[in-house]
């Protein structure tokens, strides 16, 4: 009840979809046409799990007045007041949308574009040609990197040529090489998920 | 002297890139930009496609790439409504559905185009990859039967005309992707077994990892980045950000090369004296 | 030109933008309170969407309006997650995960293949025909970088003074050149992210670009 039967109920969900996908009568049967719908809905039911986590660790905060707890209550209270906004007037509605477009927009990308100072300073920093490795990755970043900008063809005509075929030969064999090893550790992982190998979402030890 | 080169403050990195890049944008200097192969057989293979036919745009991005993605959905909804293409738009990333409603206004007001019968925004919907599959099966019920903003799907034209995510209804996908949830989702759950032709837009740091699907073929081109958008913005004739962006983001490049160069000769000056 | 600085919509953004940048002088009260706004607000986003597309349409549509009770049983599942929360009956919120486990390990068996194996093929294609020379030496690189590269990750393999040594050698040079490529393209990306932010604040905001 409590380990067998949710066991036999992935191995089960995951044979489903293989027989749906490779075997004709399992095609005719549609079976996989209702699990699909059954999969979204309900994964759709489990929106709130990361929220009630989220809050719990944040209502703790604030209780325990851990260093910082302010911020939590300004989370908390963006978190329930858009929320409640959100799901009155949809996110497309007129005040949702405003605050999506000149809050959550602006402050978000910049988030992401924080990263650009940092990277350069770290590139600056690290990126030294101590070994022969160092000195390959070092070449390759450069030449993309101004290759993939139109300064590249600006400074020396055919740079791009050079960064696009750093891109379409070494680094496609490279990449494919990455894909094919990601691949086959998927397919290894559905395997065992499948015959029981595999336990972590069980609970307890993970792996046997 | 050189030695000292290793050991620049960073506060003077950030400022300088600050302004290089303030100044490349209030004094561009128009460094040409050549329309690489990828971009125009992407750009080639759409403008092949015969009026009236649906492309399925994937908008599976958000907000934090806008600088990269947004000009690449725009300059696409442009040459799509240019050559009387329907859209049909899904996400599979939360901001897509959204992003997609703030890009499409201006495009469809300059060629008068109609939500519900040029174009339709099917929005976000969770479940990710079996959603994209559910899709295949039946848009109206992978959907729950409504669109971005909650609206019936079957009161719409487009609605009711494109039926499933296969090659009878849709005739291109291009997937606006800015990670996973993406484009190896609709290679893996829609354009192989479907065999509808595809191809990406995805961000510049996306680029290197996706180059093994162009070279299969498995992609009939792909967009990377702002560099890709502004080739595209070439070819459409509908200059936009991207284009305006292209000689600041030359000169912040540039500027860390130069960084990495002093790093450098300063480290090799201090390993020669040792 | 012709922005207005005071423009509330530019005015908040302009705001938001800047507080996040202070975060470059160093950490500091502001920015954290921004961010743990964010974050709060995204979380809040993804629920309000997630009701209007997908719970409200399955229970008042679906349920309610065309009786398709079936899907009573995906709600329930889907609702059995929250147990997690109940120490004494956790063990029930594994039902709905073996489900979507179990289900996601057979879309990747069912589907992956028929993508990846034009990844393999492809790698042999070009070797002969009307292809230019250089076309043709560059699909013998590809050829060479693919399978050197997939030597080096050969971890279960011995490989000091073998065949399988020397690929692996070769493939490591082949995996630099492709990081290397990969660090190039996501530094440019970055940079560019900042562009985008410098086009709002000075063309979009103080409206001092042409």
């Amino acid at each position: 009840m409590r380990k067998e039967l949710p066991m036999i109920l992935t191995v089960l969900s995951g044979l489903v979809v293989i027989f749906s996908r490779y075997f004709h009568y399992g095609m005719q049967l549609g079976l996989m046409d209702t699990l699909d719908k059954w999969y979204l809905v309900s994964s759709s039911f489990a929106i709130l799990l990361g929220i009630v986590n989220l809050v719990k660790i944040h209502w703790g905060y604030i209780r325990r007045r851990k260093e910082g707890w302010w911020n939590s209550i300004v989370l908390l209270l963006c978190l329930f007041g858009y929320g409640i906004l959100t799901v009155q007037q949809t996110v497309d509605g007129p005040q949702a949308a405003w605050i999506f477009n000149n809050i959550i927009t602006p402050g978000d990308s910049t988030m992401f574009a924080l990263i650009a100072f940092f990277i350069a300073s770290a590139a600056y920093r690290a990126f030294r040609v101590r070994t022969k490795e160092a000195t390959v990755l070092l070449v390759a970043a450069v030449i993309v990197l101004l290759g993939k900008a139109p300064i590249g063809d600006a400074l020396i005509n055919g740079w791009g040529n050079v960064a696009d075929w750093i891109l379409k030969v070494p680094n496609t064999g490279g990449f494919r090489a990455i894909i094919i090893g990601a691949a086959v550790g998927a397919f290894a992982t559905g395997f065992r998920i499948l015959l029981g190998l595999e336990r972590a979402h069980l609970g307890g030890s993970g792996t046997k | 002297m050189f030695e000292r080169l290793q050991v620049i403050d960073r506060r003077i990195i950030y400022v300088l890139l600050i302004l290089v890049i303030a100044l490349a944008l209030l004094k561009p200097i128009g460094l040409p930009v050549k329309v690489g192969p990828m971009t125009q057989k992407m750009y080639d293979t759409i403008d092949a496609l015969p009026a009236g036919s649906v492309l399925w745009l994937g908008m599976d991005l958000a907000v934090s790439t806008k600088a990269e993605q947004y000009p690449m959905v725009s300059v696409l909804l442009d040459h799509a409504f240019r050559k009387n293409l329907k859209v049909v738009s899904f996400a599979m990333w939360p901001n897509g559905g959204q992003i997609f409603d703030t890009l499409v206004a201006p495009v469809a007001k300059k060629y008068n185009k109609q939500n519900g019968t040029d174009y339709l925004n099917i929005g976000y919907k969770p479940g990710g990859n079996v959603a994209l599959r559910a899709m295949v099966t039946d848009i109206n019920t992978a959907a729950a039967g409504v669109d971005q903003n909650g609206q019936p799907l079957a009161n719409t034209q487009l609605g009711q005309q494109v039926k499933k995510l296969t090659k009878d209804y849709v005739s291109f996908i291009v997937d606006v992707a800015a990670g996973d949830p993406g484009t190896t989702d609709y290679l893996n759950y829609v354009s192989t077994p479907e065999k509808i032709p595809m191809a990406t837009a995805v961000v510049n740091v996306s680029v290197p990892g996706e180059m093994p699907y162009v070279q299969s073929g498995q992609y009939q081109g792909l967009m990377g980045g702002l560099r890709g958008a502004a080739e595209y913005e070439i070819m459409a004739k509908a200059p936009g950000k991207a284009a305006s962006g292209m000689d600041s983001q030359s000169l912040g490049a540039a500027l860390v090369v130069l960084f990495i160069i002093f790093g450098n000769v300063g480290y090799l000056t201090s390993r020669g004296k040792k | 030109m012709g922005a207005n600085i005071f423009d509330p919509a530019n005015l908040t953004g302009a705001i938001m933008t800047l507080a996040v940048l202070t975060f470059l002088i160093k950490d500091n009260p502001v920015f954290d309170l921004f961010q743990n706004g964010f974050v709060g607000l995204y979380f809040a986003y993804s629920i309000g969407l997630t009701y209007h597309s997908y719970i409200r349409p399955t229970i008042v549509d679906d349920i309610a309006k065309k009786g398709q009770y079936s899907y009573i049983i995906p709600v329930v599942l889907g609702l059995l997650v929250y147990f997690m929360f109940v120490p004494s009956l956790n063990w029930i919120a594994r039902y709905p995960m073996s489900f979507w486990v179990g289900y996601g390990a057979g879309y990747i068996l069912a589907f992956q293949p028929g993508s990846l194996m034009p990844q393999i093929y492809n790698t042999f294609i070009k070797f002969y025909g009307k292809a230019s020379f250089l076309d043709n030496l560059n699909a013998i690189l590809l050829f060479i970088s693919v399978v050197t590269a997939l030597a080096y990750f050969f971890f279960t393999v011995r490989k000091q003074g073998t065949a399988v040594g020397f690929a692996a050698e070769t493939g490591r040079w082949v995996i630099m050149i492709a990081l290397g490529a990969a660090f190039g393209s996501t530094v440019l990306y970055r940079i560019t992210l900042f562009v985008g932010r410098m086009q709002f604040l000075l063309g979009d905001w103080l409206g001092i670009l042409k």
